[in-house]
């Protein structure tokens, strides 16, 4: 058999193939375990335990908060990719003392009140107005997308080697009053 | 006596490394682990940072993250009993109407060194090299019986895995690889036939441990996974660039491979497997041979397909100094074979693998 005979073999042999692969991927895509969903759930509860540490590592001047029993607010801006599990987490946790709510919003309207604010993928395009909105405010910022750290933010999750690791940008911190412990910024990537 | 000891010794390996697996795991559920179950709301910020945001526990063709190593053995045996033409079996008598000898049973054994490096999250570099042990019995017209043994390295494979795509945390990924065979193996093997006063003769085809030739080995691999489920389908070829030095080339060969693994515990992962090969006869052939003596020496008679399903079970150590090392075992079955016989048909096939991930 010549070379152009074993190639269209190969070629027919491999279609048949590729379309016997990309039939059977149809299947967990759509398929009833839902597999997609349950990964990215335990990806969201990880990072929750992630913002409740974060939250006690960092103090807040006290006229943040309206009296010494107001609880502290964790927000969420854009579509919340947690899906219930930080609530979940907090229940009955407090972070110095207080308690937590947690206040969800696709727009920045009241978030004076907020102490932590998790800034979702969706708002990823008006990340820059966010940022000017939130100059100079007492509000930890955290992400979990490229860059967001180095673009304005205060903390951003990200994953290395299927692990969750955080940077820090010291400087955004430094012009609030925010005080951040040495402990999380040892274990922190710093990044200006 | 042999295959005694060599499933004492696969038995105890298992009963070692199930009880360190079981230990590890029991030490975590005492908290004395990183405690990384559902509940990630009771872990400090450093124990966050050793939890794995997708376990892993994939078969087969998978890339490792940036700067991984994995150091990996495996042995694999199969053995093959009786004649087959097509899809129907041959009498001995049959295939002696037709040639000198007819091949009666043989066992093929490899020992496989590997070694996996990931410079990146998306590419992942691999090295193999296999220690092949071939033993065929055989009967002639005469009722001479005898046994030919070949033994030694075989042919050494380098592959690239690009992971080109993913969705939502390595949930879902497509893998493309690019491999190619060395041919280390040798394809001038020699032992004594039914007269031993001719010397060492060249030993047919499946007998050599190598294919003489550069491969090409393109693959693709689509690897899907959830929390406590895995799965994936593979499709790889081994094309042969030109003829050996023994002006021949072993037929290209086309694999299809589907399994999938329930996460059973962190510590261990039963699976099933099915694994479709299709290989072509040979393309010239070597002077050497007379393939009218065996039909293992007809170059025309030694493609064929077959579909093997086979069932397994992974130990995973998930904790403490032995994190990152697996122990794999399988045994397999054909459901379907058709050969352009006589060949020998496969009857079993069977592995047990060891890998270390750091």
């Amino acid at each position: 058999m010549g070379i152009l005979g074993k190639f269209i073999r190969l070629a027919s042999r491999m279609s048949l193939y590729l379309i016997g692969v990309l039939a059977f991927c149809a299947w967990p895509v759509g398929g009833p375990v839902g597999a997609q969903d349950v990964t990215a759930e335990r990806e969201y509860r990880l990072k929750a335990a992630f913002l409740y540490n974060f939250a006690k590592f960092v103090d807040w001047p006290d006229d943040t908060f309206v009296d010494g029993s107001s609880p502290m607010v964790f927000c969420i801006i854009g579509e919340d990719p947690f899906g219930g599990s930080l609530e979940e987490l907090v229940e009955n946790k407090r972070v110095k003392g207080r308690t937590i709510i947690v206040y969800r919003a696709n727009r920045l309207n009241g978030h004076r009140k907020c102490h932590v604010m998790f800034v979702t993928r969706s708002r990823r395009a008006g990340i820059g107005d966010i940022f000017n909105a939130l100059a100079g405010s007492d509000i930890l910022t955290v992400g979990d997308m490229d860059r967001f750290a180095h673009n304005g933010g205060m903390i951003n999750m990200v994953r290395k080697k299927n692990k969750i690791r955080f940077e820090v940008n010291q400087s955004v911190i430094s012009r609030t009053r925010l005080k951040m412990s040495s402990k999380l910024l040892n274990l922190a990537d710093i990044v200006e | 006596m042999l295959a005694i000891w060599r499933r004492a010794l696969i038995i105890s390996t298992l009963t070692v490394f199930a009880g360190i697996a079981m230990l590890s795991h029991a030490a975590a559920d005492n908290g004395e682990g990183d405690g990384a179950g559902d509940d990630f709301g009771d872990l400090g910020l450093e124990e966050l940072m050793e939890v794995e945001v997708v376990p892993i526990s994939v078969l087969g063709t998978h890339t490792h993250l940036a700067d991984e190593w994995m150091v990996g053995y495996k042995y694999m045996s199969m053995e093959m009993e009786g004649n087959r033409n097509g899809t129907s079996r041959v009498s001995v008598d049959d295939v002696l109407d037709d040639f000198m000898v007819a091949p009666l049973k043989m066992t093929m054994e490899m020992h496989m060194a590997m070694v996996m490096y990931a410079p990146s999250d998306d590419l992942t570099l691999m090295g193999m090299l296999p220690y092949v042990r071939k033993k065929m019995n055989h009967i002639t017209r005469t009722n001479v019986s005898f046994t030919t043994k070949s033994d030694g390295v075989g042919d050494a494979e380098l592959s690239a895995l690009y992971k080109f795509y993913r969705h939502n945390a390595d949930e879902h990924r497509f893998i493309v690889v690019a491999g190619l065979s060395l041919p280390t193996g040798s394809i001038d093997e020699r032992d004594f036939l039914a007269n031993p006063s001719q010397g060492r003769q060249k030993l047919p085809y499946p007998m050599q441990l190598g294919s003489g030739t550069v491969d090409l080995l393109p693959g693709l691999t689509y690897l899907g996974q959830s929390e406590r489920l895995a799965w994936g389908v593979e499709f790889d070829t081994r094309i042969r660039l030109g003829r050996n030095s023994n002006h021949y080339a072993l037929g290209n060969r086309f694999h299809a491979a589907a399994w999938g693994n329930w996460e059973w515990t962190d510590w261990m992962a039963p699976f099933v497997r099915f694994d479709a090969e299709s290989w072509g006869d040979i393309d010239g052939a070597d002077p050497d041979l007379n393939p009218a003596m065996v039909p293992t020496a007809d170059p025309t008679r030694r493609g064929g397909d077959r579909i093997d399903f086979q069932l397994g079970i992974d130990f995973f150590i998930p904790e403490g100094m032995l994190k990152g090392q697996r122990l794999g075992i399988q045994v397999g079955r054909p459901i379907h074979q058709s050969v352009h016989g006589p060949q020998l048909e496969t009857d079993r096939t069977f592995a047990i693998g060891w890998q270390w991930v750091f």
